[in-house]
């Protein structure tokens, strides 16, 4: 076991070692802290607790990078094997599961550990900038080394279950939105049914109930990072959230070891999937994929990456089924619930769950759209159509846009439903640039996200809403350095609409390049 | 050293070069390609076979020199040529998730082919490829053989006139390679000219008309196979099989222009290398007829190719 674990775990190093790409990361973080600092020492003239504000801002940046290295890193480690169908050649050569899970899983966890680790000494000079405590700095690396052991061994066993590394990432990212949200929507319920008279508030039910779910949300490691710097913080580093998420990995890392066998028995890899369509031949009309259209990217794509008519008609029904549970749960939470729904917020809710599901098929298409094609290697075959790259290029989005048809038709329906208040936002939102920096930000998102799945296997996703994030967090306080903390944001925001489009057309210009260059491999 | 043609030619190539970074994969590369001729295009691995096909199938813009395919400049006129070639890679390149026909039906409608021509052609490449029973399976269930045969029924969707072929026989079994062969002498048959690349030249011999061999980016030889062999071996073998075992050893080598003579291990069977400057083969088949050895078979060595091959191209693997 041991000559498996060190083969792996030198493999990991020396790859990691060899990774330009890792290390301009690596270079790209600390030339990030670095400057935070130097932004954070100009305005420590202007506000106090300068060193409070720049460990807060480090360590919510860390959280959210560790957040979206358990959704991609973690969560492939292992299917990334299956994929490249690496893991049965593993197998004879006697790596088991533990060798595996401390090679490959164990490796990055400390890597991760390491790059936090290279941050602390910077933390410290916080300290110097005033408003945080030595004792502040402390907790906060413990809460978050306990964070990450738990959500990289949450990640190792979700690899282990999964034979692809997008089914890994998806259910990953449920389960964090269930860990994050989870106990605050049980609460609003539980507040709700407590209201109605459902509850008695002062039964056993509604105080174990809201004993734990109280319990649950001080697991949170964003509440817990909210109480650590908070004024006055003196309780002690090894708090609930710290043992919670320490007993939380024990029980993944021995889930890992004990399911390993039961779901890797097979050596198969990540094939090619059919969607949820039947073929011609003795299927009903309807289900069956029909013959190409005139544009046939177009019709590759809507049927065989965006799942065609049986999934449109799946979507449909199951966007419709997401509003109407949240319908019903704004009503059931709502001071006075009724089951005789209001049309208006009917509509709302439409609108603001299709354009969150929207959002959501865009990021899966923009990841997907051509790392399939490269992962297939089928690109140079459709790029020796008689058809321009940029034709192709487009022709294939269509196909997926067509596929987003579900998600909008649920967004004008909540319009029709409520046109007054969609007007009335929309108006006010009309005088604010924010809001076009804010859709400047989606589109320039879609682009990125779609030339990173040129460049990497995996996490495209994650890493285009960790550049988004940082890249505007970054933003934000260079400009308030610069204006002396005296802007108003309008002409941030004016200004960083006209960089975005400047972005967005050099992004686009570039998958198209790039789209060029893949399919020459 | 190229011979020369009569007709204008398919394909054209004249002074390509092309560099990747630090090292030239291909270094004034001249060579024609005949009309409805089977060419073959071999070199050892990183000969720059593959990287010769990928400018030739438009993919690829040469650095220096030209390529015209039909008359037509492959920079230039990339549409126009994409119309008129296919071209197979080296590796699989499919939508394992389509069915055959799907997979089919989906590249004759990016070639712009009505339904009913697509319906016609896809029933013909199926029948050619022998595939027809299989078009509505899942590729992702088909073997290496049978996925070949899609990938070449692919190709002939928009009916072209000239396929590139990029070792289309690597990695198959014995009998799926000698179906692809056949399947690619009826192509020849039917009027479509083959340019197929392959890192073996006694694999292409039987089948190809003519041969150019490339090692590390340099053309060695380009023109037809016969005179392959006569400008790489002035010293030809054959194998003679006998029906029975006969120390015939003597016999043979004392036979006018016989260099040398060897027993093939384990058989009745005998390696005879003559001068061809002091004889023919008729003149040696006729000497062991006249020794009343009870000949079973008299045939070229076709491990002979291989040492011209060898004698051509570099020993070592390129750095």
């Amino acid at each position: 076991m041991i000559r498996g674990t060190m083969a792996l775990m030198d493999r990991a190093l020396r790859v990691d070692s060899r990774s330009v790409r890792g290390h301009l990361i690596r270079f790209l973080f600390v030339g990030l802290i670095v400057w935070c600092l130097v932004v954070t020492q100009l305005q420590a003239m202007l506000i106090s607790a300068a060193g409070l504000e720049f460990v807060r801002s480090m360590i919510t940046i860390a959280l959210f990078l560790i957040t979206l290295g358990g959704v991609s890193l973690f969560a492939t480690a292992i299917t990334e094997e299956k994929e490249e169908q690496t893991l049965g050649l593993l197998r004879m050569a006697g790596v088991g599961p533990a060798s595996l899970l401390l090679g490959k899983g164990v490796t990055r966890i400390l890597i991760a550990l390491l790059i936090l680790a290279a941050q602390f000494p910077f933390m410290l000079l916080g300290i110097t900038l005033g408003g945080v405590l030595i004792h502040q700095v402390w907790a906060a690396y413990v809460a978050i080394c306990a964070y990450l052991i738990m959500i990289g061994n949450a990640g190792l066993f979700v690899s282990v279950i999964f034979r692809t590394s997008r089914m890994a990432s998806f259910t990953m990212t449920l389960a964090l939105l269930v860990y994050f949200f989870g106990p605050w929507l049980l609460q609003m319920v539980l507040a709700s049914a407590i209201a109605v008279g459902n509850v008695d508030p002062t039964g056993a039910f509604a105080a174990n109930a809201d004993r734990i779910l109280q319990k649950l949300s001080a697991a949170n490691i964003f509440v817990r990072s909210g109480v650590i710097f908070s004024s006055g913080f003196s309780e002690p580093l090894i708090s609930f959230q710290v043992v919670f998420h320490t007993i939380s990995a024990g029980v993944f890392f021995l889930l890992f070891w004990l399911s390993f066998a039961c779901f890797n028995h097979q050596a198969r890899g990540g094939e090619a999937e059919r969607p949820l369509f039947g073929r011609r031949t003795g299927k009903p009309h309807w289900i069956a994929v029909p013959r190409p259209w005139p544009n046939a990217l177009v019709w590759k794509d809507f049927f065989f990456a965006g799942g065609g008519w049986t999934l449109m008609v799946a979507k449909f029904i199951l966007y419709g089924l997401i509003i109407l549970g949240v319908v019903i749960f704004v009503e059931a939470v709502s001071p006075n619930p009724s089951l005789s729904w209001d049309r208006e917020v009917l509509g709302d809710i439409a609108i603001w769950v299709s354009l969150v599901l929207l959002f959501a098929e865009l990021c899966i298409y923009s990841s997907r759209i051509f790392r399939d094609e490269i992962r297939h290697r089928t690109l140079s075959s459709i790029a020796m159509l008689p058809t321009s790259i940029p034709a192709l290029v487009y022709s294939k989005w269509l196909g997926c846009l067509l596929a987003t048809v579900p998600a909008l038709t649920y967004f004008f329906a909540g319009v029709f439903l409520s046109p007054e208040d969609f007007f009335f936002v929309l108006e006010e939102f009309a005088d604010e640039p924010g809001f076009y920096y804010l859709l400047m930000q989606f589109v320039v998102g879609f682009h990125l996200c779609t030339l990173l799945s040129m460049y990497i296997k995996y996490g495209s996703v994650a890493v285009t809403v960790a550049l988004l994030f940082v890249g505007n967090i970054l933003t934000v306080m260079t400009v308030q350095m610069l204006t002396w903390g005296t802007s108003d944001g309008e002409a941030f925001f004016v200004l960083g609409c006209m960089a975005s489009m400047a972005l967005t057309a050099i992004l686009h210009a570039g998958v198209i390049l790039r789209v060029g260059v893949m399919a020459q491999r | 050293m190229a011979s020369v043609f009569e007709t204008p030619p398919v394909l054209d190539v004249q002074r390509l070069s092309y560099a990747f970074k630090n090292h030239r994969a291909l270094i004034n590369v001249n060579f024609q390609v005949q009309p409805q001729s089977l060419h073959g295009f071999v070199g050892p691995n990183g000969a720059g076979k593959t990287t010769t096909l990928k400018i030739i199938c438009t993919l690829l813009q040469p650095q220096a020199g030209s390529v015209r395919v039909f008359g037509m400049d492959v920079v230039g006129q990339v549409k126009e040529v994409r119309r008129r070639i296919g071209f197979m890679p080296d590796h699989f390149s499919m939508y394992r998730q389509m069915t055959v026909y799907e997979y089919l039906d989906f590249f004759g409608a990016a070639y712009g082919l009505a339904q009913s021509d697509r319906d016609r052609v896809i029933a013909d490449v199926l029948a050619l490829t022998d595939m027809d029973g299989r078009k509505d399976s899942l590729i992702n269930g088909l073997s290496r053989g049978m996925q070949q045969r899609v990938s070449l029924a692919r190709v002939l969707v928009n009916d072209p006139d000239l396929l590139l072929l990029d070792e289309p026989a690597s990695g198959l079994d014995p009998r799926a390679r000698i179906e692809l062969m056949e399947i690619l002498q009826e192509l020849r048959r039917m009027g479509k000219t083959i340019f197929i690349s392959s890192h073996i030249l006694s694999e292409l011999a039987e089948l190809c008309d003519s041969v150019t061999i490339i090692d590390r980016g340099l053309i060695k030889y380009s023109g037809d196979m016969d005179g392959l062999l006569v400008d790489a071996a002035a010293h030809p073998t054959y194998v003679l099989r006998l029906r029975e075992s006969v120390d015939a050893g003597e016999q043979l080598q004392s036979l006018p222009g016989v260099l040398s003579v060897s027993p093939l291990e384990g058989k009745p069977a005998w390696s005879v290398t003559y001068d061809r400057e002091l004889t023919d083969t008729n003149t040696v088949l006729r000497g062991v007829l006249d020794l009343g050895l009870p000949v079973a078979s008299f045939t070229e060595d076709r491990k002979h190719l291989n040492q011209a091959f060898m004698d051509l191209t570099e020993r070592g693997v390129r750095a």
